[in-house]
């Protein structure tokens, strides 16, 4: 290897330094920067350009969550509604005759639930929207709220107002009336439980209750339940839980409440229960609570 | 881009042009001399120099640090708390005594949400992936503060507090699992207690991993955490088919999530006055 002069390599720079100036921002220009251009370009295309959703094709996966597949949710439904009639069975007593009436009962609740779903279904056939458009936007959102709607229509086959509920009423005799009702209200209290242990736990850990402040918050909270839809209330996980509680606190009496702690812990208590009467209108929206 | 010093070039070991306009291009001629030189001079260079420090870790700690604020403020809710049933227990404590207990609840407090961020961005190197149960590291340095600065008297019923209260929390928490599964599986009053006792006889933390969120494997509701043997003999044929159990993978990761479970009650409380009876 042969060494260069100082100067020849000072030649070099001088001829580099010269090409730069001569062939100016071409030559300082990239085929990356080529690509960048491009994208951006194709970013300000795509932004103008139609954002299309085939609301059908949405349809299944969201109507009939976890799988989207319409049989497995109407098998799921009606499974559901068999449990229950198991349930009553096993409370009651039921004969050949109330068990068969029970089952035809079910049976046609799950159907009329799927009618009304494919009421909606077909009003949705065939629709696209574009989500750059504001109406498509506007359509998404009710789209959503419509999915969201039926999910708990499917979930909520048998509840009050159903002809199983009906059928119940009506084929039960005295004793099995009262044995059910009995049930019936344990389940309430226990799923009110629910709602009030999972609420109590975060309101002990901050006010720092001790046993006898909880057992005492506890048992005034069992004493008076809030009318709730626990299935709507279990859609969500436990992440409404805590605010149907506290929204239950307020309600109580809060002199008999605030009796029960230090004033130290009324003023913590009242942020939970100022969250509690914050979150009640949407509560009540999701028909999580009834009153 | 390489910029290399005019004593290289010079040298003649290599081409190197250094354009106008602050840009410097390589033309390259490549020599193994010139590598080898570079590396002895970078080599001189490090040991005078401390240790370059690996930028993927400088910005994991900084990661850290900035998720550890998060968890302190989450933290600091319970130690308000806790603080608060002290208050009630002991009534009152020596100022000097009282502000070294706060100053333990607080440092226990930034000791376990840095361990919780740790934990959020790989953990410590050569340590179990685990930062334990925070809420007891900060109740038991209550604790122990309390017998050195109060006494144990008032240390053993803030302890028994603590205690009983976990105990509630634990059949609280196994009844929010028997009324999820009511609510799937149409649970009669008898199975209901049933299911609770059997819990209860078996219980471990990580059951309460099938309260955190819905998840489902084809149409059936899975309940992470939670033993099939505590729950299937309780059930009729058609409610076991829609009862799906999940139990427990893998240590590090349930231990992990369990972690989680642990801080979401914290989550959505609001934060509490700074009670300053503490810290006057």
């Amino acid at each position: 290897m042969t060494a260069r002069r100082p100067w020849k390599t000072c030649r070099s720079v001088l001829l580099a330094g010269l090409a730069v100036l001569v062939l100016g921002g071409a030559w300082l220009r990239g085929e990356d920067d080529t690509v960048v251009d491009a994208a951006a370009k194709r970013a300000s295309e795509q932004a103008q350009q139609p954002q299309q959703v085939m609301l059908e094709q949405q349809m299944n996966s969201m109507f009939f969550a976890p799988t989207g597949n319409e049989e497995k949710a109407v098998q799921h439904c009606l499974g559901r509604l068999l449990l229950e009639m198991s349930a009553l069975d096993e409370a009651c007593g039921l004969s050949d005759r109330q068990r068969l009436k029970c089952e035809t009962a079910a049976r046609l609740d799950v159907a009329q639930a799927m009618d009304d779903i494919d009421a909606v279904r077909r009003r949705y056939a065939g629709r696209t929207i574009n989500l750059q458009d504001p109406a498509g936007q506007q359509e998404w959102q009710r789209f959503l709220q419509e999915a969201q709607t039926m999910q708990a229509k499917l979930q909520e086959v048998g509840g009050e107002t159903s002809l199983m509920a009906k059928v119940i009423a009506g084929i039960l005799d005295e004793t099995q009336r009262s044995a059910w009702r009995q049930e019936s209200e344990l389940r309430k209290l226990y799923q009110w439980q629910g709602v009030v242990d999972a609420g109590m736990a975060q309101i002990d850990i901050a006010l720092g209750l001790s046993s006898e402040q909880h057992e005492a918050m506890h048992a005034i909270l069992m004493e008076k339940p809030l009318r709730i839809n626990p299935t709507r209330l279990r859609m969500h996980g436990n992440h409404f839980t805590p605010f149907v509680c506290r929204y239950a606190l307020s309600r109580l009496d809060q002199k008999q409440l605030e009796s029960l702690i230090n004033e130290r812990q009324q003023k913590t208590l009242r942020q939970f229960i100022d969250q509690g009467k914050g979150m009640a209108a949407h509560l009540k929206q999701q028909q999580i609570i009834f009153e | 881009m390489k910029i290399i010093h005019a004593n290289v070039i010079e040298r003649g070991r290599g081409v190197w042009l250094t354009a106008a306009m602050g840009m410097a291009l390589t033309v390259a001629q490549p020599s193994e001399l010139v590598t080898a030189q570079a590396e002895d001079a970078a080599a001189v260079k490090a040991k005078d120099a401390p240790p370059a420090e690996d930028p993927a870790e400088v910005q994991r700690r900084q990661q850290i640090k900035q998720q550890a604020t998060h968890w302190e403020h989450l933290l600091t809710r319970l130690l308000y708390g806790e603080l608060e049933m002290i208050r009630s227990i002991s009534g009152d404590i020596p100022r000097d005594a009282r502000r070294a207990i706060a100053q333990a609840g607080e440092q226990a407090v930034k000791e376990a949400a840095v361990r919780l961020a740790e934990l959020q961005f790989g953990g410590r190197k050569g340590e179990e992936n685990t930062a334990g149960d925070p809420a007891a590291r900060v109740s038991d340095s209550l604790a122990k503060s309390l017998v050195e600065h109060v006494g144990s008297p008032q240390a053993a019923a803030f302890t028994r507090q603590i205690a009983e209260r976990s105990e509630r929390r634990k059949v609280a928490t196994v009844h929010e699992i028997v009324a999820v599964l009511d609510g799937e599986l149409f649970l009669t009053a008898r199975q209901r207690k049933q299911i609770e006792r059997s819990l209860l006889e078996t219980w471990n933390d990580a059951m309460a991993l099938s309260l955190e969120g819905v998840h489902w494997i084809d149409d059936r509701r899975v309940f992470p955490g939670l033993p099939a043997d505590c729950i299937n003999p309780h059930l009729s044929e058609a409610q076991r088919k829609r009862f799906a159990p999940q139990e427990n993978r893998g240590g590090g990761v349930v231990s992990q999530q369990q972690t989680w479970t642990r801080m979401n009650v914290l989550n959505n409380v609001p934060a509490p006055a700074r009670d300053p009876w503490w810290f006057e």
